[in-house]
């Protein structure tokens, strides 16, 4: 045996953590090289290049590592592949976005420049990204070596799963009409409703929740804009997600965000007397701000990214 | 045109990929060391690579086909292994399915 042998073995056997097994390792690799460099001695080669030519036979000693242990030779194979592929586009495409937006906000709110807000946004939506990535693959790594084939498939497909076919071009679902305009009116009717069926009941007379002064604008600029919508969904239906339709939709959800949003910021949204009525104090409401707000934010993103990618989807049939 | 070169290769090391473990398996009923049985293999005709046949032992010998036992008369220590209980069965099995496939195959082929 020589020092090349020697530093084979080693670089061979040196991550096998158990004891017995390395030394196992290390004698059954010693065994193949004395029997291989044996061979190509009595083939006529000198005892330097026999023993390099059989090391260079037995290749990358971490391969041959491996393929004795039967350790995988790869991060990820095909048992858990698509499990991850799904967790990391789902994760992906909503977790850096959501806390980019909230983070936005947050700076918004606490009054930074607007150079800050871009840089600490952006940054904050490639770290989110960067962390989620490792760690999903960090824990389907981890997965892929203590699970064996024997546990079975942890990502089991059934039928199931199977998606439905792609909505024929045309027209949009009557569901989706139908919920939409149910649902603006109800909103609708409860900002009636608030006016002058709310529970808060002050003296014998009923407490709106909403400031009462927006009924002279801000109000009937809410019902013009459930009207807009009413009308988008009935257009929606009649042709589909199309790109007009999407762009549309971004007008419409900004301006909510950008009413709402204004409204609640300077303090004219909710009625001052109800307020104090129901023990809510003005730093209350101001210290609640930022996360108010970061849920409208994503509301109204949710609403703009839906709307174009229906129309990404559909365009693409 | 004619079928590549690696095209052909790769399909006849698919095909003779599970008569290595029948080989192996019906070889050590008389005990023996990898390097040994590799030539010995060669010799019969069975082509093996020595990077698949030294895994395999160790695999075989994990699921119980193959006992093993470390030969340290000589000087040089040698591990030499032999077809278990087990493994017997397993060769008259694969032994059997090896003919029911040539007769099956012998069929396909003739009617062509």
């Amino acid at each position: 045996m020589t020092e090349l042998t020697d530093r084979y073995v080693y670089a061979a056997t040196r991550f096998v953590t158990d004891q017995d097994e390395r030394v196992e390792l290390d004698r059954e690799l010693r065994e193949r090289i004395a029997d291989t460099v044996d061979g190509h001695r009595s083939a006529g080669l000198g005892p330097a290049e026999a023993e390099e030519r059989a090391l260079t036979e037995l290749g990358d000693p971490l391969r041959v590592s491996a393929a004795y242990r039967e350790r995988p030779m790869y991060l990820i194979g095909p048992r858990h592949y698509f499990a991850w592929q799904r967790v990391m586009v789902i994760v992906l495409a909503t977790a850096p976005w959501i806390v980019g937006v909230i983070d936005l906000i947050v700076m918004i709110s606490t009054r930074e420049p607007v150079e800050t807000v871009i840089a600490g946004t952006i940054s904050t939506i490639v770290m989110v990204a960067v962390q989620a990535a490792f760690w999903i693959t960090l824990g389907f790594a981890v997965a892929e070596r203590v699970t064996t084939p024997a546990d079975g498939d942890v990502d089991r497909w059934t039928p199931e799963r199977l998606p439905q076919l792609p909505e024929s071009t045309g027209r949009g679902k009557l569901s989706d009409l139908i919920a939409s305009l149910v649902f603006l009116v109800i909103v609708a009717g409860l900002i009636v409703w608030q006016r002058f069926g709310s529970l808060v009941v002050v003296d014998g007379e009923r407490m709106p929740v909403l400031d009462p002064a927006l009924w002279d604008v801000w109000i009937p600029v809410m019902f013009l804009l459930l009207a807009l919508e009413a009308v988008h969904a009935v257009w929606v239906y009649r042709t589909g997600w199309t790109w007009p339709a999407a762009i549309v939709n971004l007008p419409i959800s900004l301006a909510w965000g950008a009413l709402l949003g204004w409204l609640f910021v300077s303090g004219r949204l909710l009625n001052p007397d109800f307020l104090d009525r129901v023990g809510l104090s003005q730093g209350a409401i101001d210290r609640s701000q930022p996360y108010v707000l970061a849920v409208l934010a994503v509301i109204i993103a949710w609403e703009l990214v839906d709307g174009f990618y229906k129309a990404y989807r559909r365009g693409r049939q | 045109m004619g079928i590549d070169d690696s095209v052909t290769a790769g399909h006849l090391q698919e095909l003779r990929r599970g008569t290595v473990v029948l080989a192996a398996l019906a070889a050590l009923r008389t005990p023996g060391y990898g390097y040994a049985l590799l030539e010995s293999l060669t010799t019969a005709g069975i082509h093996v690579d020595a990077n698949t046949l030294y895994p395999l032992l160790r695999r075989l010998e994990k699921q119980g086909l193959l006992t093993s036992e470390w030969n340290t008369d000589e000087p040089r220590p040698r591990k030499f292994y032999r077809t278990s209980p087990d493994g017997e069965q397993l060769v008259a099995t694969l032994t059997a399915e090896w003919h029911r496939l040539d007769d099956s195959l012998r069929n396909l082929t003739e009617e062509i």
